[in-house]
């Protein structure tokens, strides 16, 4: 079995006194841009952390490409888009590089294959 | 004869509760659908549940299933129970907005599976019931982001419903009817259920067909029940599950060919076996770390209860990356067209530019990943028989507050993000209040396909708590 996913009992008076402490500790975590987000407490993140996109991912450096995908943007709706509008944007075009930086973090080998169902089709099922 | 009243006491009563009263003699179906009408036109525009009443199509249909049972025809324990669904599910010649602005005149002339499969078992179809806007794809920020307006919480109407199965989460807490049906791309049906203090399910990916519902992300969407009690999701999921020729994702394994299924219902082991994510407890809203503690100690009087780690994956990004793509290609022609600007949530008229341009390989990455989140997520929940945690960190948002303001407060580990990149199962149960007299839901998550396993252990749970008997006074 996985290291992390050994299980370690809990106890109730430990899972009080862990509560009791964070009490005293108030915890301000981000939300960043979540371009299409069905979740308004959106979680990104290792361990499935709840706040959004990951707090080191917020403090890297804006990935590079960012300028490039929003004159995409620009060129194909420019003429309906505000300065206010396009700053948003800009801001969602980051948080999804960073997205994509943090996938590329996970080691992939050529024979991890993506999640994807497809299967030939003809119409009659013989 | 004259209709008898209703009063609020059956209609807040579950699944099983109506039938029974059907076949005592002391209601009729059309009477329940009355009933249900009623409180559906008196309450449901205070609260911004409704999209459109059915009341032609509910009464022929309730007329129908008095007359089979009287003949002695019964269908199962659907039969003649009023029930609502999401407005992002087709019924035929009604209308079918997806909550938006540029849809409001859409209109279909089929139903849906889930709402042809419930006709077969008998349910009456009386209203659908608001949406967030586009189920909330478009990266909404605030409760106002609905064609219904911002959907209200029927235990405190300063508070939102939640999202985006807003409608049926207010319906079923304010019994305006007898159950409902929501969809869930990411925590679409547990967040309103929780918020309103009602029991949601969110099937295993592909165990119930979409054919019929709006498709946001077409590897990420599930349809499910929203009910007052675990055991009424049962009785749905029962109903609605199942392969569709309609529906190629759709798989077929039969609900009751699992060790947790007894007699036809879902069972707890003995002693179960729970995981709680290390970390639990800590950051959430007090009232949230308090019921969960509380509920926590009940559980352990029947169940063994470990702590475990989420291996360490980029479980958010996989899943926004996901559904940002899929997203940015089903609604291409409302973006391209300039209509996105339609939208009722300033932020949903600009975010979607965004989303034109995530990057293919980081689409094809998120769903090479995604396999390892599903084997990391099997592997952690192996040894359980269900993951068990809080559903939200926090109470619902006061309704005019951007959630950004009040959820940034509160944090704490989540399998959300995770469970639905996996396509796994999960059921939300209320487990008390908290803030502004708001509910706090309890989640148990649970490996594919084991609907049966997180089913049998919430009903163990309602077995104990009378949370879910507990009814907002409109």
């Amino acid at each position: 079995m996985d290291e992390k996913t050994t299980p370690d009992p809990i106890t109730r008076r430990a899972f009080a006194q862990r509560a009791s402490a964070a009490a005293l500790v108030p915890i301000v975590v981000g939300l960043p841009y979540i371009a299409s987000g069905m979740d308004p407490e959106a979680e990104a993140g290792p361990a499935g952390r709840r706040g959004g996109a990951p707090q080191e991912a917020q403090e890297d450096e804006e990935p590079p490409g960012v300028d490039a995908l929003l004159d995409h943007v620009r060129a194909l709706y420019g003429e309906r888009l505000t300065d206010s509008d396009l700053v948003l944007i800009r801001d969602g075009i980051a948080g999804n590089l960073r997205a994509g930086l943090r996938l590329r973090e996970v080691p992939l080998t050529n024979s991890d294959g993506p999640a994807i169902f497809f299967q030939a089709y003809r119409s009659d099922t013989r | 004869m004259s209709a008898r009243r209703i009063g609020p006491d059956v209609l807040y009563g579950t699944v099983a509760d109506l039938g029974h009263g059907l076949r005592a003699g002391e209601h009729t179906s059309v009477e329940l659908a009355e009933a249900y009408l009623a409180r559906l036109e008196r309450f449901g525009p205070s609260l911004n549940a409704v999209a459109a009443v059915t009341r032609e199509r509910a009464l022929e249909a309730a007329r129908t299933a008095d007359a089979e049972l009287a003949g002695g025809r019964d269908r199962g324990p659907l039969h003649g129970i009023p029930y609502g669904v999401k407005d992002l599910v087709a019924a035929r010649g009604y209308p079918t907005t997806w909550g938006a602005v540029p849809y409001r005149d859409q209109v279909f002339d089929e139903d849906a599976t889930v709402v042809r499969r419930l006709d077969e078992a008998g349910a009456i179809l009386i209203a659908k019931l608001a949406s967030v806007e586009l189920a909330g794809g478009m990266g909404y920020e605030q409760a106002d982001a609905s064609l219904t307006g911002p959907g209200r919480n029927p235990w405190n109407p300063e508070a939102w419903s939640g999202g985006s199965s807003s409608g049926p989460g207010a319906a079923v807490a304010a019994g305006l009817v007898g159950f409902a049906i929501g969809t869930e791309t990411w925590g679409s049906i547990v967040t309103p259920a929780s918020f309103c203090g009602v029991s949601g399910l969110r099937p295993t990916y592909g165990r119930v067909s979409r054919h019929g519902a709006m498709a946001l992300s077409w590897t990420m969407d599930k349809i499910g029940p929203m009910c007052r009690s675990a055991e009424d999701c049962w009785i749905v999921l029962r109903a609605i599950a199942g392969p569709d020729p309609a529906d190629p994702t759709v798989v077929d394994r039969d609900l009751l060919d699992s060790r947790y299924v007894s007699g036809g219902r879902p069972i707890a082991p003995g002693r179960p076996r729970l995981a709680v994510l290390k970390g639990t407890g800590e950051k959430e809203q007090e009232s949230v770390r308090e019921n969960f503690a509380r509920s926590l100690d009940l559980l352990a009087t029947y169940a063994e209860i470990d702590e475990v780690e989420l291996p360490d994956l980029p479980y958010g990004a996989v899943a926004g990356t996901i559904i940002r793509a899929e997203v940015a290609s089903a609604f291409e022609e409302l973006i391209d067209s300039g209509r996105v600007t339609e939208l009722t949530a300033p932020e949903d008229r600009i975010k979607p530019y965004g989303g034109q341009v995530v990057l293919a390989k980081d689409y094809i990455n998120a769903l090479r990943v995604r396999k390892k989140v599903q084997r990391a997520l099997d592997d952690t929940l192996a040894p359980f028989d269900a993951l068990v945690g809080p559903t939200r960190a926090a109470v619902a948002n006061p309704i005019d507050v951007r959630f950004s303001e009040y959820f940034d407060e509160f944090d704490g580990p989540s399998i959300g993000g995770a469970a639905n990149a996996a396509g796994i199962p999960a059921i939300t149960v209320p487990n008390g209040f908290g803030e502004r007299g708001l509910p706090t839901g309890l989640q148990f998550t649970g490996r594919a396909w084991d609907e049966a396993a997180v089913l049998g252990l919430a009903m163990e749970f309602q077995r104990r708590t009378d949370w879910h008997r507990r009814h907002p006074e409109l």
